[in-house]
């Protein structure tokens, strides 16, 4: 076993031996294939048991060695099971060999080292891409439906935009929740804080001085947030394992908290060069769009609204129809081409790959472009050490930031004008905030951010003992990125040209050092590692920004007549770890582990910035105690539990402790000198956010390898994490970041595999699902916490309840005999005045928890078909109980703050007279109140915080289906080929919801989970159709 | 090769050894863009930027409703804000955050950068002694004001003599970012004790000012020896310490750099909204016109030029005579559109965009403090009709000077002093305080007394879990 997991961890190298050679007297010849294709298994090796006398297989599959007859020829290839075959007077032999499905499937790469996935006492999941045939374009939906406990959720249908991906739940009220990603050793974090480029551009913030104003309206204006695994190419992926539970993911220390996942590329494999390539092209529309007014319907429901001026005449006229949204859309295609070449001797393996994406959004001019690169070698110098390297570079050009504020445009544009004017200039849509046009902004305004990032990491490794590996690691994560933004100056409405542009360079490294061991004594077995590692990085930011150019075409900002700039800062953090590991196994039955890990961090004050992170886990393999003898069906059982702690340390910024201090920026002398303003004050107490995770699981193998099953108890306890929290004024601030907040994330976890039919008829299922419960058990001293306004979703946090709860007005209806909106009170009590516009009332009155931001279950379901050499794949994933905030459909009925936005058509069916049932109210209702000074009211009927618009958000959802056929291996040899397969996909093709909105799976705040749940005319996410080859040469 | 396999071993070690020595280092981290406490106090200058904080924080503590506030409550203006209706009703909710929050907040915001500079200046300085103990002073100077200023509004019989009323919770040391617990919560101390406080900063910051510097401006935008007699004067005053309210204010009589201006416009000038000195007469003032802002940053956010929420009342006018520069001069139509159009207004403030000078101790003041003063300690005296004659004369060039016989008596004298101190300090902040002390109504003549302060705001009495109290007026 030592064998394999040594192995394994080095990257597929054979331990051999060689004696001086001997003299063989008979000359044997024979092929080696693979057993299932029949392609010749090149690469693979035949030595004469015992000796140094050896032999490859050539790129036929034929093989030449000398051997005396009764010598045992020894036939061995990676990933395959070896064979003996003893030379008989026989002088050629045909060999087939087998896949070692067991010795791959049973590796579990886990933090700093690897296991064997029997012996596992954590929770870890493990997926295996080489698998797939036609892996999805992005990591994030390779994972979607797959692992129970793990919600992948698209913030928006913009190429490139960020993910949630959500393990266990919500574990930070504060940070982002999603979990660490390492790739091949290099932790990697996406950048979207940075970025100055927005969804909202070429819209205005606007204060709202008289007027009419809508409650609780939320624009959709968060920067854009990139994924941090766009760079990569699903093609160099070998395997993916989600750290779940606290003994998985304590190793990982203060980053643990929210779950790890970690990306093993592939390496090569000995053996002549193997290419492959994948080509495919898609074909892509939203899965759905909201339906709004035509020209006329939309000239009718405002002239009708507002009424004639003094003079008699009415704002809009009738006769055109534009349709914004089909002009600004259009149908996305999208390339991807793929190569990559495996190759490897007894000395050194290399792995090398090119890709190509070209993804348009289906918004017109908007699209992704990616290219990525890789190097995967590893020298062998001698029988002790070895060498290698695992290095991608990749460059993005994204293209379609401004695909998200398009879109929204296209569909709130006032569909009554033209797009341009007669004389062929654009017309711009008006009103009290912004003049826009989606068309002009898709086809003249320039938004791009292009990164070029290297990730990798060089290693050396030396065998000391024979049980104990050293290993360094040196890994970098640099990134340089370019974002540019300009909109056009447009005389017609008086607009200046402006320009912003934001360079990030970011240079990351982490150095690891590791000592492995790995000793067998009798019964007893150890595996640990002991380790230590350095991280740090710098990121610099510049940006500028700059107002009226020349003429359009100049870009450069140096030309404004305004420039400014905004930001230019450097910023580092560093982090010294120690970590160690240590699992035993005694007599194959029981297991026990434990790991801890010490983290310093730069973001904390001396006396809060070391933490050390136990774990404990025990397991007991019931199968081999002698009561299970009985039942032979069950071929392996194991009850695994642990404890342990894990952090967040992202959340508190980098120099949270410190007191600091910033030159005042706008009236910024007192007399003549400088004004130095305290930005905040010292925090030497802040201190890292934990969780404590308590799991119990259940492993079982049934019949065989037929049945897999796997269950999870979980309680996650997340502690100290940080919140605004309320001090006295008379201490001279409103508040501080302290660390304050508890909550719980509780849950079952339940995944089966089975192999239903093993014949000619192939069919297998993966099904998993998963609950978690949230309840926020501490707070701040005022029990309640609303983190900020629109920008967070207002978000709203009460002890007791979950942290992802909705708590809201309650719409009690429209009053079929008035037409007004009716409000329901805490005391009960039904009433035509919002709540809401009551002063003086708490921000807790009169609301109501009215269900949860997440999904009560998520899960999937995959079915794989398989005949000769069809197969048809098919995934659904499905969320259910999640309720979605349809700001999309709010948006559509604002009529009355004078932004004349396009309406849905839901409008039409408005209250009109007594007795009418409908839950649009009439046009001027009561709650519709005035407020302030002045003529300003407030519209309540649309606000973002009441239930009016909130919707169930359960969906079922084919996320794929795809049907490949595969040629037979010896047909196509005759072509040059050793494999080619053809393939069909489809994704999110179907959907079953009772959300009205256009996709149940959107977050419009990003991917922060304690955000989700809202829709603000968030751009949907693709469906789309694929159609590809696969071909190996 | 065992050797060798050792050597290896050694090697790793000393690498790991190496590592972890530095370690610490390297995590000790600074920012860039900003500064942090120890460095604000390596030098001067960055110490005295942070000091400006202080004196601009206590220009946020001191604008807009909180200075206006002495004046529209009384008879002097008219109100025509349903806001401003709403405070003098004395029914203002106790979680009003605009004024009833917002003045509390942004005092005690002031007061914590005052204890940062009184605290970690000579803890962290590393600059000249002397400069460092002037800042000190300069801090307690502003400390001792901002108290005042909340024990005015906050602190329950402050002006009417009741000592043992509920003052101030005192915070004297900097907020140090500790997990907040109600049960460390401080309370209030009582009226006398904040002033003791108040008294103890300014009595302790008198030897380390200046009596003036270099730039004229400063003498009169920061703290000098005069503006802490100043202080201290108006302090013993609202205590009904007559005696030291004289003798403090002496100290500015005739002081070489205070001198009243013949010309009242040149004391109020018509503000450009850009770098308007401040002139002789200024003890203390925040000299808003230079601080680099515009319409939208740094202004007073007073509405006496727009005339919005209120303008002067005709009463209030008729009580000049028609010779005098302070309605001559002073009293003005300004923005002739808008709501009232025709309606008087100040001029103390005339500029369209907020941006004036705020005066907030003035010579005249001192004048007229010293002759009440001099008259409740020892009857109608020469002295004091003298100071009246001074001032009621640089206003109106008619004006024939009182003699100690146009007095009946003491009240007599008294009444005519606050009637010049009325017409002479109008619309700066102080009246309303003036009234409360001399036991006259305000607006709302109905007010019961227990309301001449406003509420604790109720965040901090939830807070504090009730460790502060609630005035007695609105419980």
């Amino acid at each position: 076993m030592f064998l394999v997991v040594m192995t394994m961890f080095g990257g597929n190298l054979q331990a051999q031996s060689y004696k001086a050679q001997e003299l063989k007297t008979k000359k044997i010849t024979g092929t080696v294939l693979i057993s299932e294709d029949k392609s010749p298994a090149i690469g693979a090796t035949v030595i004469v048991k015992g000796t140094t006398n050896g032999s490859a297989v050539d790129f036929d599959g034929k093989f030449l060695i000398t051997a005396n007859e009764g010598d045992i020829l020894l036939i061995s290839s990676i990933g395959y099971v070896s064979q003996e075959i003893k030379v008989t007077q026989k002088s050629h032999y045909d060999i087939l060999l087998k896949a070692d499905n067991v010795a791959l499937k049973e590796i579990a790469v886990i933090g700093y080292g690897v296991q064997e996935r029997r012996d596992l006492t954590g929770a870890v999941t493990s997926i295996n891409l080489e698998a797939l045939e036609q892996p999805a374009l992005s990591i994030d939906n390779a994972l979607a439906g797959q692992v129970a406990g793990v919600q992948i959720n698209s913030s928006s249908g913009a190429p490139g935009s960020a993910t949630a991906i959500t393990i266990r739940g919500i574990t930070s009220l504060d940070g982002d929740n999603n979990p660490l990603f390492i790739i091949d050793g290099v932790p990697v974090y996406g950048v979207g804080s940075h970025s100055s480029t927005s969804f909202s551009q070429g819209s205005i913030a606007a204060v709202a001085i008289g007027g009419n104003s809508a409650s609780g309206q939320i624009g959709a204006n968060s920067e854009f947030e990139r994924n941090p695994l766009a760079n990569l190419n699903m093609d160099d992926i070998e395997s993916i394992e989600i750290l779940k539970d606290a003994y998985a993911t304590a190793i990982y220390g203060s980053r643990g908290g929210a779950g790890v996942v970690l990306i093993t590329t592939k390496r090569g494999k000995k053996g002549q060069p193997k290419v492959n390539l994948n080509i495919s092209t898609l074909v892509a529309e939203p899965v759905g769009v909201p339906d709004v007014l035509n020209g006329d319907q939309y000239v009718d429901f405002y002239n009708a609204y507002e009424g004639p001026d003094k003079d008699g005449n009415y704002r809009f006229n009738k006769g055109l129809n534009t349709d914004w949204f089909d002009l600004a859309t259009r149908t996305a295609i999208t390339n991807n081409v793929s190569a990559t070449v495996s190759a490897g001797t007894d000395k050194s393996t290399y792995f090398l790959s090119l890709s190509y994406l070209d993804q348009d959004s289906y918004v017109i001019n908007n699209d992704f472009k990616r290219y990525t690169s890789r190097i995967n070698y590893e020298y062998k110098s001698s029988e002790k050490f070895r060498f290698g390297n695992n290095l991608t570079f990749s460059y993005t050009d994204n293209n379609s930031l401004n695909s998200g504020s398009v879109y929204r445009n296209s569909i709130l544009a006032n569909p009554s004008i033209s797009v341009k004017d007669e004389d062929g200039m654009y017309n711009f849509v008006e009103n009290k905030q912004s003049q826009f046009n989606p068309i002009a902004t898709a086809k003249e305004s320039i938004n791009y951010v292009r990164d070029s990032r290297l990730i990798g990491n060089l290693y050396a490794e030396y065998k000391a003992l024979p049980w104990l590996t050293l290993r360094s690691e040196f890994g970098i994560d640099l990134m340089v990125s370019k974002a540019y933004n300009k909109n056009m100056a447009y005389e017609k409405i008086d607009r200046e040209g402006n320009a912003n542009q934001t360079n990030i360079q970011n240079m990351k490294y982490v150095f690891n050092n590791t000592a492995t061991i790995y000793k067998e004594l009798g019964e007893h077995v150890f595996n640990g590692v002991i380790g230590q590692s350095f991280e740090t990085s710098d990121e610099d930011i510049v940006s500028i920004s700059g107002e009226g150019f020349p003429t359009n075409d100049v870009l450069s900002i140096s030309q404004a007549d305004k420039p400014k700039v905004g930001q230019a800062v450097r910023r580092e953090w560093a982090m010294m770890s120690f970590f160690a590991r240590m699992n035993y196994r005694w007599l194959d039955k029981y297991m026990a582990g434990v790991t801890y890990r010490i983290d310093g961090s730069s973001r904390f004050n001396k006396n809060e910035r070391y933490v050390g992170f136990p774990s404990f886990s025990l397991g007991w393999r019931f199968s081999k105690e002698q009561f299970m003898e009985a039942y032979t069906w069950v071929t392996d059982a194991k009850i695994r539990a642990s404890l342990g702690f894990s952090g967040i340390s992202g959340s508190g910024g980098y120099y949270g402790h410190q007191g600091q201090y910033i030159l005042k920026e706008n009236a910024s002398k007192y007399g003549k000198t400088n004004i130095l303003e305290v930005a905040q004050p010292s925090n030497p107490d802040l201190k890292w956010e934990k969780t404590k995770t308590l799991d119990i699981g259940l492993d079982l193998t049934l019949f065989g390898d037929k049945v897999q099953f796997t269950f999870d108890y979980y309680n996650k306890k997340s502690v100290d994490m940080l919140i605004q929290s309320s001090v006295p004024w008379y201490s001279g601030y409103s508040g501080q970041k302290q660390n304050l907040v508890d909550m719980t994330n509780k849950g079952v976890e339940f995944s089966l595999n089975t192999l239903n039919i093993n014949k000619e008829f192939k069919w297998s299922t993966n099904f998993n699902i998963a609950k978690n419960t949230n309840e926020v058990t501490n707070l701040n001293i005022d029990g309640s916490y609303t983190p900020g306004g629109a920008e967070t979703a207002y978000a709203f946090y009460q002890v007791g309840e979950s942290a992802t709860a909705w708590f809201l007005y309650d719409w009690h209806g429209v009053d079929p005999l008035t037409g007004n909106p009716l409000w329901r009170y805490s005391d009960g009590s039904i009433s035509t005045t919002p709540p809401a516009s009551i002063m003086g009332n708490a921000t807790t009155d009169n609301k109501f928890v009215m269900g949860d931001r997440m999904p009560e279950f998520t899960g999937g379901i995959t079915n794989v078909l398989s005949y000769r050499n069809f197969e048809l794949n098919t995934m659904f994933a499905f969320s259910y109980g999640g309720k979605i905030m349809n700001g999309t459909r709010a948006e559509l009925l604002t009529y009355s703050d004078q932004n004349y936005r396009n309406l849905s058509r839901d409008i039409l069916d408005e209250w009109i007279i007594a007795g009418h049932k409908t839950d649009i109210p009439k046009r001027n209702n009561k709650s519709i109140v005035k407020t302030g000074f002045g003529d300003g009211k407030t519209d309540y009927t649309v606000s973002r915080k009441s239930d009016r618009f909130l919707e169930d958000g359960s969906f079922i959802r084919l996320k794929n289906i795809s049907l490949t056929y595969r040629f037979n291996p010896e047909r196509i040899r005759r072509i040059g080929l050793r494999s080619l397969a053809v393939y069909l996909k489809g994704s999110n093709l179907l959907t079953w919801t009772k959300y009205s909105g256009p996709d149940p799976e959107v977050s419009a705040f990003g991917s922060s989970a304690a955000y989700a749940g809202n829709d603000e005319l968030t751009i949907p996410q693709q469906k789309s159709i694929q159609v590809g080859v696969k071909i190996g040469l | 090769m065992k050797d060798r396999k050792y050597n290896r071993y050694g090697l790793v070690i000393v690498v790991l050894a190496c590592l972890l020595s530095a370690c610490d280092k390297q995590l000790d981290l600074a920012p860039e863009d900003t500064t942090v406490e120890t460095e604000v106090f390596q030098s001067e200058s960055s110490a005295e930027s942070a000091l400006m904080d202080v004196y601009n924080k206590t220009f946020e503590a001191n604008n807009a409703t909180s200075y206006i506030f002495g004046d529209f409550s009384t008879d002097l203006l008219v109100s025509k804000s349903d806001y401003y209706d709403l405070v003098n009703s004395g029914e203002i909710p106790v979680d009003d955050s605009y004024f009833v929050g917002g003045s509390w907040e942004k005092s005690y915001s002031a007061i914590n950068v005052a204890n940062v500079i009184i605290e970690s200046a000579p803890k962290l300085g590393t600059y000249r002694e002397e400069v460092i103990s002037q800042h000190v002073a300069e801090a307690k100077f502003l400390r001792a004001y901002n108290y005042l200023m909340l024990q005015k509004l906050f602190g329950d019989g402050a002006l009417t003599g009741k000592m043992n009323g509920l003052g101030l919770p005192l915070q004297l040391t900097p907020y140090e970012g500790i997990k907040w617990n109600a049960s460390n919560a401080i309370t209030r101390s009582t009226v006398q004790a904040t002033y003791d406080q108040i008294i103890k900063d300014l009595t302790e910051a008198l030897p380390d000012l200046n009596e003036n510097y270099e730039d004229d401006l400063e003498t009169r935008a920061r703290a000098t020896k005069g503006s802490v007699h100043a202080l201290l004067s108006r302090v013993y005053l609202y205590m009904g310490n007559f005696e030291k309210a004289a003798s403090e204010s002496a100290f500015l009589i005739g002081n070489e750099n205070y001198r009243l201006n013949a010309d009242l416009r040149s004391v109020f000038p018509m503000s450009s909204g850009y770098d308007v000195s401040l002139d002789a007469e200024y003890i203390y003032a925040i000299p808003l016109t230079w601080n680099n802002g515009d319409h939208q940053f740094g202004t007073h956010y007073f509405s006496y030029y727009h005339k919005y929420s209120t303008y002067a009342a005709d009463d209030f006018l008729a009580k000049y005579t028609d010779t005098d520069q302070r309605k001559t001069k002073l009293i003005w139509q300004a923005y002739t559109k808008g709501q009232n159009p025709t309606k008087l207004t100040t001029a103390k403030f005339n500029n369209d965009r907020g941006r004036d000078n705020i005066p907030m101790i003035r010579l005249s003041e001192m004048y007229l403090t010293r002759a009440e003063a001099l008259v409740r300690t020892s009857g109608v005296n020469q002295e004091s009709v003298n100071l009246l004659n001074a001032i009621a004369g640089r206003a109106d060039s008619e004006f024939t000077n009182y003699t100690t016989g146009d007095f009946a008596n003491a009240d007599a004298l008294i009444d005519r002093i606050l009637l010049e101190r009325e017409l002479e300090l109008c619309f700066e902040g102080l009246h309303r305080y003036d009234l409360i002390r001399t036991g006259r109504k305000l607006k709302n003549k109905d007010l019961p007394e227990n309301k001449y302060v406003l509420p604790i705001p109720k965040r901090e009495i939830e807070i504090t879990k009730g460790s502060l109290v609630q005035n007695p007026g609105y419980l």
